[in-house]
């Protein structure tokens, strides 16, 4: 029986864990009086004749939709059995035995339902963490990427050391990347949580279907909407808490979905969320009285930011063996920018907006009733993202920080027109920015007001893609899969800086670049079982054209193969899997056109694109272990080294200081073990357990980081110095990692009844402990320009936080509804994600602070008359009405150097306390 | 007994009032910049000193309309820019400044010769330039800017022209008053830049061309409402809605509307030889600035023009510095004058108040 059910599994498992949105119904139906197998018995599912049993009484049911289900099976002579509530999971199996009991004796049917191990399915190559809905509603997370994050290996956007963007997004199997600034940029939409049915986070051999991606997938499958009209509206908000622990939040959201016509359904979402200070910081308060931060340390002004989203799908079965499905969602987020150097008059400073759409449409072709058993999966979609940051007018807030209107970027139609000769000239409406009077220390110094900085930066990316997938079962034992995709992309870029001034010395000429790229992939893969031994072996072929219109330039196609091959067996109580794959991705897109500035090193300096670039790629191989312990609880091994090639990184551009060009330059390795323990949610309450040890090296930390070591001729091209392998640490090697979820949930009855109310009845709570070492940066000497250590040889100090999330059910007019309670960072720890490079920690130096304010008195040694809106009484330390000498001006620059540099974003967030409300109906 | 626990209704009622509840608490307010300006001068009194700058205050021009005294004052910088402030007519802080700030004005000397603020904050003001260290300047215009933001501006007129039915060309526009929505009337004078030294400062003189009326939404539309040759300085009453100007210490009026001037006091009548420094206008009333050697001593008053006659105002002869161009507040109660002193020569602006 053993033997059969796994081998059955063995057929059913087909399908590659990661990144889909269908899964397979399993199972075998015997005589409950005998249990002989019954043959031909039809299953249904959700009323439709699905599959009918063989001879040993099994059955499979391929591309069943993600979500709840129910099942049928029916023969004559036998009492008819079904089950409703099977939950079937993207990319897993889920088993359904079925006893039926005969007509003729008055057994009761009995149906047996579980999901086939997923820790110990062999055909499972993946290292897949898996999230599911009820991790999303369970623990304290609010997005898809802070359950992400709770991952092993997973540190911000970067998996398993790797550089942010170097991994991929898949919504219901359809491929999203924001190809043109990934590395730097968001993807520009947002799947709410209550859209997803379950989302995977894969770190090594995924499947040879998918590409544009080096280090990891992230795989959701949404819902599909249910056959009664159900939904959910929440509202949180932080407005009850006093003070700096009130930052301004108020979210809504509202969901709902249901039949619309005949089996016809749709999901329909609206995620409403919005911050006062979107981006808060636990930095301490300011020493000095007279700093308005030394008494309300948060919320930041111009520090607000807010997201819409909304989404909806239709699924629409088409017969017996087409379902189509609709799929569309747009965000927007759009965020006021604090800038330290507008504390004083911050209206000025800039805002950014990021608007994001996708529409998918997907025809699935269900395999039949006999025959081969082909699964089909034909997807179009269409995914646009454009990106503005710049002057923007002060938000008007109508509700919290919902302003309820786009934010409009200054000079944006420039920007849409990229008209670089116009842009040339000094742009109407921009005005240069002055030192600010505003500040307590009134001096002209550090602080600017008056007007924005002038800069403009626009990108719109836009694809076309088209996917098609076949996954076909050879007999028994065996499965292909084979297909492709083609993507038509646009670009559009364009960048200005101090728009008040015309272009030319000082002031690199505006931006501007539009090109089509293409990128196509196509792959094959196979899995076969023999015996306990799973074998799974594919190639994929990525290709990527620039496309003939970037620099009026026509550009070689790259082409790259990509073999990927894993072998697993079961051991007693274990799987053992070992993979080695070669993965490859295009470059940002970003990194082939010129840049006016560079939004990520700050540094001003011009940076010219590179249209040749070609693949980043990275070879990885793993062996992993899987352990089940105990019934509920399992441990997962994995040991893995990866070899970085060809990452861009920037190169000097002959000797001028202030140009670089971007190479495909950098080569690095990852080597790494993860070990992750689980017990399952039983008996109200589960565990994790996620430790991870690596090293992530390359020859340069980032792509913006000057490879110093090689440089590039101008007028050849060449290459003037030969590369030497001399690795730093990545800007994501954390070295150690540890993550610990625990949840439970107390019965009905527990706790004291106090009128008539048991408050700690059903109350369920879930903690995470998070506990990082610190991340690298590179030392620098007191100017912050020349390094005076290796790159990236010094370290921040460790982090860790602690969440919570407390939630109690209560019922109001018949309908579930809750109260949560979700408390972030308790201990309100002062984490340091970053620090000031020239002296190692947050502050700035007595010495550069001094430097600071010699330099600043010395631009600006007048006399401040009392009549001047820079006067300060208390400075007026002769009362002559005028702040005038050094000893009267000095401490007021020196104060005003002490304010500019204390630090703020170098800190994580403070404690995060929201008060949630929510309805089930 | 217990309470019951609120029925179906009233659970929604409580969850929905809970919701209410949250929604209606204000969210705190981020920090703000501290307020540091102030609206009276730092040593209150009848007289009190308005600025205590090392440089130069000079032209207060009342812009009635916004309770304001708009005067020009310089920064220091190393281009020696003459800017433009708005100062409340009770002293204190400035209001606002104008400055040059486009991208190149670094490589010039830019002058904000005169301001004038209207109801709705529209700011009309001159924008002479020069190169650095040349005291004539090679470019001049009136402006227009709304809401007082010049990166809104809009040309009125170019400056350093000649303009038909002048004389000579028009460099320098002074006493610039708002006399209409759209229309501007201001003393259009030549300009005479001169030194009496080599090592001697530059000096400016102004010689009054004629009284024009500018429309703001035209271009180059000087219209002539009579040639006043030999004026140099310009002020309006909006009470009687007349002009003033001063032509060889005499005070002269002049209707909103145009028409002959009328003397309203000849200085060659006074009998202590005081010469007219200085004019203002409001609340109905004329007011000069003095100065004269008496008794071995440069002495100064303001005093109030009643007639033919000049009274003076009390408490404000001083042997410690002169009077001179002056501005008064639309009721006529306050003064902002320019002073330079005796000794050191600088030039600040005071505050009088005048007793009816």
């Amino acid at each position: 029986m053993i033997r059969r059910t796994l081998l059955l599994a063995l057929v059913a498992g087909a399908l590659p864990l990661a990144a889909q949105s269908t899964g397979t119904l399993v199972g075998r139906v015997v005589d409950a009086s005998s249990d002989r197998a019954v043959h031909r018995a039809e299953v249904r599912l959700d009323g439709r004749l699905r599959a009918v049993t063989d001879t040993a009484g099994a059955y499979v049911i391929r591309g069943v939709p993600s979500g709840t289900h129910r099942v049928a099976v029916s023969w004559p002579g036998f009492r008819a059995a079904e089950r409703d509530g099977i939950r079937i999971r993207p990319g897993e199996v889920t088993r359904v035995d079925v006893r039926l009991a005969p007509v003729a004796v008055q057994l009761a049917d009995l149906t047996a339902v579980g999901v086939l191990d997923p820790v110990l399915d062999p055909l499972s190559p993946q290292t897949a963490q898996r999230i599911t809905s009820e991790d999303l509603r369970r623990l304290p997370v609010s997005s898809l990427e802070d359950a992400i994050a709770l991952q092993a290996g997973v540190v911000g956007e970067s998996y398993r050391g790797g550089r942010a963007g170097q991994q991929a997004f898949l919504l219901d199997g359809f491929g999203v990347k924001n190809q043109l600034d990934a590395s730097t940029g968001s993807v520009g939409i947002r799947i709410p949580q209550d859209l997803i049915s379950e989302a995977s986070l894969v770190t090594n051999g995924f499947s040879a279907r998918y590409g544009q991606a080096i280090s990891g997938l992230v795989n959701v499958g949404t819902r599909d909407g249910g056959e009664q009209w159900r939904g959910r509206m929440a509202y949180e908000t932080d407005r009850p808490m006093a003070g700096t622990a009130d930052l301004g939040l108020d979210r809504l959201v509202l969901q709902a979905d249901g039949p619309i016509a005949g089996r016809v359904t749709a999901v329909g979402i609206i995620d409403l969320s919005a911050r006062l200070d979107f981006d808060p910081v636990n930095a301490p308060a300011a020493d000095n009285p007279r700093d308005p931060r030394s008494v309300t340390s948060r919320p930041l002004p111009h520090n607000s930011g807010e997201t819409w989203t909304a989404g909806g799908k239709l699924t629409i079965p088409m017969g017996e063996r087409f379902i189509a499905r609709v799929f569309g969602l747009k965000s927007r987020e759009q965020q006021y920018l604090y800038d330290q150097r507008y504390k004083y008059e911050p209206n000025f400073a800039p805002g950014r907006r990021t608007d994001g759409t996708l529409m998918t449409g997907h025809l699935q072709l269900l395999p039949g009733t006999a025959g081969t058993p082909i699964i089909g999966d034909l997807r179009v979609g269409y995914f646009d993202r454009e990106f503005v940051r710049g002057t923007v007018d002060a938000p008007d807030y109508r509700f919290g920080a919902f302003t309820g209107s786009g934010m409009t970027i200054q000079g944006e139609a420039l920007a849409r027109a990229r008209d670089t000769v116009a842009a040339r000239g000094a742009q109407p409406g921009f005005e240069p920015p002055t030192f600010s009077s505003a500040s307590p220390w009134g001096v002209p110094a550090f602080f600017l007001g008056g007007a924005s900085q002038g800069d403009i930066a626009w990108n719109r990316f836009a694809e076309l893609r088209s996917q098609l997938d076949f996954s076909i079962g050879l007999g028994s034992s065996t499965d292909l899969y084979v297909g492709g995709m083609v993507a038509s992309q646009e670009v559009e870029t364009f960048q200005r800086i101090a728009a008040w001034r015309p272009t030319g010395g000082e002031i690199p000429g505006a931006t501007a670049s539009g090109f089509s790229p293409t990128i196509t992939g196509a792959y094959i893969e196979a899995q076969t079982r023999v015996s306990d031994l799973g074998f799974t072996a594919g190639v994929r072929y990525d290709g990527f054209d620039p496309g003939d219109d970037l620099d009026n330039r026509t550009l070689e196609a790259r082409r790259t193969i990509n073999p990927r091959i894993a072998v697993s067996t079961v051991l007693e109580g274990a799987t053992v899997v070992a993979s080695i794959g070669r993965f490859s991705q295009p470059p940002d897109l970003q990194f082939l056109a010129d840049a006016a500035f560079d939004d990520t090193t700050r540094t001003g300096r011009f940076r010219q694109g590179n249209p040749n670039l070609g693949f980043e790629q990275a070879t990885q191989f793993e062996l992993s272990a899987r352990l089940r312990l105990r019934e509920a609880t399992s441990l997962r091994i994995n040991v893995y080294t990866k070899t970085l090639d060809g990452l861009v990184s920037t190169a000097p551009l002959g000797v001028n200081p202030d140009s670089s060009i971007f190479l495909n330059a950098d080569i690095g390795n990852v080597i790494g073990g993860e070990v992750i323990f689980e017990r399952e949610r039983r008996d109200g309450w589960g565990a994790r357990i996620a430790g991870v040890v690596q090293r992530a090296e390359a020859t340069v930390s980032n792509a913006f980081e000057l490879q110093r070591l090689i440089r590039i001729d101008p007028n050849t091209g060449d290459t003037l110095a030969a590369p030497a392998r001399a690795n730093f640490p990545l800007d994501f090697d954390r070295r150690l990692a540890l993550v610990a979820t625990v949840d439970g949930e107390l019965n009905p009855s527990a706790g004291p009844r106090i009128l008539g109310v048991r408050p700690l009845g059903a109350l369920s709570a879930a903690a995470v402990l998070r506990f990082g070492t610190g991340l690298p940066y590179s030392r620098t000497d007191i100017t912050g320009d020349s390094l005076a250590a290796e790159p990236n040889g010094s370290r921040l100090p460790s982090q860790w936080t602690m969440d919570l999330l407390f939630r109690r059910p209560i019922r109001i007019g018949g309908m579930d509804a809750g109260l949560y309670l979700d408390v972030r960072n308790l201990t309100n720890r002062r984490n340091e994600i970053s620090t000031r490079r020239d002296t190692g920690n947050p502050f700035a130096s007595e010495a550069t602070i001094s430097r600071l304010a010699e330099e600043a008195y010395a631009a600006s040694p007048q006399a401040i008359p009392f009549e001047s809106p820079r006067y300060r009484g208390w400075a007026d330390t002769n009362g002559d009405g005028r702040i005038s000498g050094r000893g009267e001006l000095f401490p007021l620059f020196e104060a005003a150097a002490r304010d500019f540099t204390q630090p703020l974003f170098v800190y994580g967030p403070p404690r995060l306390i929201r008060f949630g409300v929510e309805v089930v109906f | 007994m217990f309470p019951s626990c609120p029925g179906r209704h009233g659970r929604l009622a409580v969850v929905a009032l809970a919701m209410t509840v949250l929604a209606a608490c204000d969210h705190s307010d981020p920090f703000t910049a501290p307020e540091t300006r102030v609206d009276t001068p730092r040593v209150p009194g009848s007289i009190a000193q308005l600025t205590y700058s090392l440089l130069p205050d000079r032209s207060p021009v009342a812009s009635p309309a916004a309770g304001a005294v708009l005067y020009q004052f310089e920064t220091g910088d190393a281009d020696r820019d003459i800017c433009l402030a708005a100062l409340p007519f009770t002293g204190g802080t400035r209001l606002r400044e104008w400055c040059a700030t486009d991208g190149q004005e670094a490589t010039r000397a830019d002058f904000f010769a005169v301001g004038a603020l209207a109801e709705d904050g529209t700011l009309a003001y001159t924008q002479h330039s020069s190169l650095v260290f040349a005291p004539i300047p090679n470019a001049g215009a009136l402006y227009v800017a709304a809401n007082g933001d010049p990166s809104r501006r809009e040309k009125v007129a170019d400056l350093l022209r000649l303009y038909p039915g002048m004389p000579s060309p028009v460099d320098f526009l002074l006493g610039l008053t708002w006399t209409a929505a759209d229309e501007l009337t201001a003393l259009a004078t030549t300009a005479n830049i001169a030194r009496a030294c080599t090592s001697c400062p530059w000096d400016t003189t102004y010689v009054g061309l004629a009284v024009v009326r500018i429309r703001t939404t035209e271009t180059n539309q000087l219209e002539v409402v009579t040639l006043v040759p030999g004026a140099s300085q310009l002020v309006f009453d909006p009470t009687l809605r007349r002009f003033a100007f001063l032509r060889d210490g005499d005070v002269w009026t002049l209707p909103a509307t145009g028409g002959a001037p009328t003397l309203a006091y000849d200085w060659n009548a006074d009998p202590g030889g005081r010469e007219v420094v200085g004019l203002a206008a409001g609340g109905g009333e004329l007011f000069v600035t003095r100065s004269w050697f008496e008794n071995e001593v440069f002495r100064s008053d303001i005093a109030r023009i009643v007639g033919t006659t000049a009274i003076a105002v009390a408490e404000t002869q001083t042997t410690q510095g002169t009077w001179q161009r002056a501005a008064a507040s639309s009721d006529g109660r306050r003064l902002v004058l320019e002073r330079r002193a005796r000794v050191g020569g600088s030039i600040d602006l005071y505050l009088v108040g005048v007793e009816p």
